[in-house]
């Protein structure tokens, strides 16, 4: 892909996250599509990608965000970083594996936002906002997953072909 | 065979269209990617990143307002269509319900010119000085919402050149909304009460009981510190207090929904269903004469 394609495509994703998709809620929630790409794109592409999408995904959600500014960059990198351990596995390409991945990618994820907000007294009752937001909400972007993925796998594929090396 | 492969020698992809390249030190790369969110949370807190944030924000307004046009559209067209099912129906009954609006228009005519004649007896407007505001009020368009779902966060259209300073109450018809968090030069953020970070001081309107009305992660509100020997009952009506200086007094919050008791704490809960619908809001009134006490702002530059 051309380099740094990535950051406007994103910055896209952010604004319909924050816009049309913030309408379309789940029992309260909304769907993370950020999250999506980048757990997407870890898997296909690994580690170097990955934190790369993370970072610049997630500043284009602190943008947007009232939360503390970084925040969200630094959380999802964190989730990058352990979501691209399961890149090597061959059955990653398989939809219900990956909708798995993005349920636990999401509730890490918030669960490292929520810990962090904590720790600078910003949060209130974390186990309450676990239960009511960040399970709801790691389910609802997971539903996504069969429609978005495909389209994360067409991207891989267009942008750079897979050789195995043995 | 590939499930044995040590990580630090995984698959290889061709460099084709790859703008990075395949990381050797794991730890090595994630380090680097933490130390620079820890250097752009360091940065943005000592001001150097805001100005560059008010720009990308300023150049993404007009972006989000067509979307969310584009989105208000689609769904009125979607509304109507679904609205046109019941059509013949609900016009038969809207024909039985204007007959008997008219009589009751006329009605409620009188008992509004009745009602202005008592308020001019009572000096209501020095009682409840929040109808002052009604010729500052500005309206805004909700532009767009948090991207995350644990912080309660609107944008709205108007920003500094607008007249719109932090502090400043955001209101709706229906009631309390929040508070002008973060002004950029033509948008402004708006932190909502149902945000986790947000607290007003407020009071249960019949029986005056005073407490903080917290915003909980979900949407919900909850109001602490009411005096445990006090009667709280569900159906009672919460406005803001005008407490601490941050809202004026009388601004409706909610309707108490339940209250928790517990004997071994010093103070009940009750929880508190907001009066706005958040999830429905398109444009808010942000109230412009009130002046909140100073200080107050600085807990929203974080």
């Amino acid at each position: 892909m051309t380099p740094f394609l990535f950051v406007p495509l994103l910055g896209v994703l952010t604004i319909l996250q924050a816009t049309l998709f913030a309408h379309i809620t789940l029992l309260g929630v909304h769907p993370d599509l950020v999250l999506l790409a980048v757990v997407s794109w870890t898997l296909l592409r690994g580690l170097g990608e990955g934190l790369a999408w993370a970072f610049v995904g997630g500043l284009w959600i602190d943008l947007l965000s009232g939360g503390p500014f970084g925040l969200s960059a630094l959380t999802l990198v964190l989730v990058a970083f352990l979501v691209s351990f399961l890149e090597a596995n061959l059955f990653r390409e398989h939809i219900v594996l990956v909708m798995l991945i993005i349920i636990g990618a999401g509730i890490a994820r918030d669960a490292l936002y929520l810990g962090f907000l904590r720790m600078i007294g910003q949060s209130t009752a974390p186990v309450d906002a676990i239960w009511r937001v960040v399970i709801p909400a790691a389910f609802y972007t997971s539903l996504l997953a069969p429609i978005f993925f495909p389209m994360m796998q067409w991207l891989h594929r267009a942008t750079g072909r897979e050789r195995l090396e043995w | 065979m590939m499930r044995n492969r040590p990580i630090s020698q995984p698959l290889a992809w061709t460099e084709k269209g790859a703008f990075v390249k395949r990381p050797r030190n794991r730890l090595a790369w994630l380090g680097g990617f933490v130390g620079l969110s820890l250097l752009v949370m360091g940065l943005y807190a000592a001001g150097y990143l805001r100005p560059a944030r008010e720009l990308v924000l300023q150049g993404l307004a007009p972006l989000q307002g067509v979307i969310t046009s584009v989105d208000e559209q689609v769904g009125a067209a979607v509304k109507t269509v679904r609205d046109l099912r019941t059509l013949r129906q609900r016009n038969a009954e809207l024909e039985r319900l204007v007959d008997s609006l008219v009589v009751e228009n006329v009605q409620l005519k009188e008992i509004e010119a009745e009602n202005a004649n008592l308020r001019k007896l009572l000096h209501f407007a020095q009682r409840h000085p929040f109808l002052e505001f009604r010729g500052a009020e500005v309206v805004a368009r909700v532009i767009s919402r948090d991207p995350t779902n644990l912080s309660n966060y609107l944008l709205i259209n108007l920003g500094r050149e607008h007249g719109i300073r932090e502090g400043m109450p955001v209101v709706t018809e229906r009631g309390l909304v929040g508070r002008i968090s973060q002004v950029n030069k033509t948008t402004s953020q708006v932190l909502l009460i149902t945000d986790p970070a947000s607290a007003v001081n407020a009071l249960i309107q019949s029986s005056r009981l005073t407490g903080l009305v917290e915003g909980q992660a979900g949407g919900g509100l909850v109001m602490n510190y009411i005096p445990q020997d006090a009667t709280v009952t569900p159906g009672e009506i919460v406005i803001t207090s005008g407490l601490g200086g941050n809202f004026p007094r009388n601004l409706v919050i909610g309707q108490i929904t339940a209250v928790h008791q517990r004997d071994y704490e010093m103070f009940q809960k009750a929880v508190v269903h907001p009066s706005v619908d958040f999830n429905q809001l398109e444009q808010v009134l942000v109230i412009t004469n009130f002046v909140p006490i100073e200080g107050v702002e600085d807990l929203f530059n974080r």
